[in-house]
């Protein structure tokens, strides 16, 4: 059995693959700007963006971008009133999120649609939505080499970065869109509750092996999808759900490299 | 302090008058028709069928809605506080029903399962049954005399009424299933894939085999696995046809239909329509006709 006789598993892994090139790159930035949670609540406030556009019968997908950005823009908003309790900024819009997501659901006819999205349905992705992925994640690569050193200043140290002559605000403010519509797009296809840790994961397996910025950077590609390929290749020999799989081995190998690094 | 003291007062007064209202309400209507409320489309379409003009029937899930999930609001217990009878389907398909049997104040409403007395397709040696009962149009004959004895029994003036519409439908729904298992006889053990677990019944009583996407409840989506499974039988039978239904996401059988190069066709499982079809005068027979039909067509 070649599991690449199927055509859902051709477009399963190129958009798996794809994905794993810029879910990581946007969660190296997050991390190091402790906003590790972001994904999660982007993720819920997109679903919330799901619920109304199934209720308007619009594309859901256009809706679920919008409420992301809108959400994205509220954290970064929240952030700087409240510099020293960056945190909260998160857990507010994360609220606001689930709780519109959960109020909205129950206006929503067909709950299999919504299912859909929160456990994402990499099986079945439809041609559009493979052009859509292909599409925002060239203009995320794109903007991400762009305003690469730009995106290490302010990652590390905003007033440092302000400095050394860089517009936090602008460059804050692009990576904010770039995070919202990365993680719409990529809710859609491996689902909004597993977004986030794909975000997060491989990048902290990458700081365990890691020496720079950089380095940390590959190596987060490099994991991440080494876990998106593990897992559809299990789901495809085992009766297991893709989108766990993929998070837990990607948890397996982070508990792993966390042992080797205790020992050595 | 003054102002919260007013909107306690209002509020205590606004219930007080909601409860004598629909105190009221509920002994102004006895003698009147038999209030029915029904479960989920097939039990409304019945109650309908026998009751005719006797009775008022009200379907409790809002028509188009996903029925395997749904939760009862707290409307719906208002309303089945002034309701005679709810007539549910039964055979596990209502999983809220216990729910709703200790949230109901009404001592007399009458909780009728309209599955009593059928045979019911259980799943491997589990303890679990399919509850589409009403797939197999021998059982949907079943339920209507069923209803038709609980309508008698609750309101014994109108017996013979409900009687003659028993057996005025009994035999149009006999006519579709002698017709139909005429037409299926050349197609025994032929299998089509359907988008959930649902047709058991239907498959049984024409000599099919069903092979469903989702699962009984119609949640989760396939696995790689299960949809590669699912392509090879396709492609091993010589299946061109991939059946959907309204009211799932039909992209699964898209994606597989265009894997075997074949297409896709509408199968309702009747545990919902949508408020559009039960107004322009669709039924249980003409919906199981054109299920019927569509299986046809796709063996050719
Ligand atoms: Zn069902």
């Amino acid at each position: 059995m070649n599991i690449f006789q199927y055509e859902f598993m051709q477009k399963a892994f190129l958009v798996g693959m794809t994905l794993s090139v810029i879910i990581p790159m946007i969660g190296l930035v997050v991390v190091l700007k402790r906003l590790s949670m972001i994904g999660d609540a982007l993720s819920h406030s997109s679903l919330s963006g799901v619920a109304m556009g199934l209720i308007f019968g619009a594309n859901p997908i256009f809706f679920a971008i919008l409420a992301s950005v809108i959400s994205a823009l509220l954290i970064e908003a929240i952030r700087r009133k409240l510099p020293k309790y960056q945190e909260v900024s998160i857990a507010v819009v994360m609220s606001l999120g689930v709780g519109l997501a959960g109020v909205l659901s129950g206006f929503v006819k067909s709950t299999t649609d919504f299912n859909s999205f929160l456990f994402g349905s990499i099986v079945s992705i439809p041609d559009f939505e493979v052009k859509l992925v292909l599409g925002v994640s060239f203009f995320v690569i794109l903007a991400f080499l762009f305003l690469y050193r730009e995106l290490f200043l302010v990652s590390f140290d905003e007033q440092q970065a302000k400095m050394a002559g860089v517009n936090v605000y602008l460059v804050n403010f692009i990576f904010t869109i770039l995070t919202a519509v990365t993680v719409s797009v990529a809710s859609r296809t491996v689902g909004a509750l597993i977004v986030s840790s794909l975000m997060v994961i491989p990048v902290i397996c990458a700081m365990q092996v890691a020496k720079s910025f950089r380095q940390t950077l590959l190596f987060s590609i490099f994991f991440a999808a080494i876990f998106m390929s593990a897992g559809l290749l299990m789901s495809f020999y085992l009766p297991l759900k893709p989108g766990g799989t993929i998070v837990l081995i990607a948890v397996l190998v982070l508990v792993m490299l966390f042992f080797i690094k205790r020992k050595s | 302090m003054a102002a919260k003291k007013e909107l306690a007062i209002i509020m205590i007064v606004f219930t007080l008058v909601f409860m004598l209202t629909s105190c009221g309400a509920n002994s102004a209507q006895k003698g009147d028709k038999l209030k029915v409320y029904t479960t989920i489309y097939p039990m409304y379409d019945f109650a309908k069928k026998i009751g005719g003009e006797k009775v008022e029937v009200k379907n409790l899930i809002p028509f188009g809605e996903d029925t395997h999930h749904y939760e009862p609001s707290v409307s719906d217990i208002i309303d089945l506080n002034k309701a005679d009878i709810l007539i549910y389907n039964g055979a596990g398909y209502e999983g809220f029903l216990e729910k709703l049997k200790q949230s109901v104040e009404n001592k007399d409403l009458v909780f009728f399962d309209a599955s009593y007395n059928l045979d019911l397709i259980f799943e491997n040696e589990e303890e679990t049954h399919d509850p589409h009962t009403w797939l197999s149009i021998k059982n949907a004959i079943k339920n209507l005399e069923n209803i038709k004895d609980i309508f008698s029994r609750l309101d014994g003036g109108n017996a013979m009424y409900y009687e003659n519409n028993y057996q005025k439908y009994k035999a149009e729904f006999e006519d579709l299933y002698n017709e139909y298992k005429e037409k299926f006889k050349g197609y025994k053990n032929r299998s089509i894939i359907v988008s959930h677990d649902a047709f058991g019944y239907l498959c049984k009583e024409f000599g099919l085999n069903q092979v469903p996407i989702r699962g009984i409840n119609a949640d989760d989506e396939p696995n790689p696995l299960k949809m590669s499974q699912i392509v090879q039988f396709a492609l091993d039978n010589n299946i061109n046809t991939i059946f959907y239904e309204e009211a799932l996401n039909s992209k699964i059988s898209e994606t597989i239909a265009k894997e075997i190069g074949g297409k896709t066709d509408t199968l309702y499982p009747l545990e919902t329509l949508t408020g559009e079809q039960v107004n322009s005068g669709e039924d249980y027979l003409s919906v199981m006709k054109k299920n019927l039909d569509a299986i046809l067509r796709s063996f050719n």
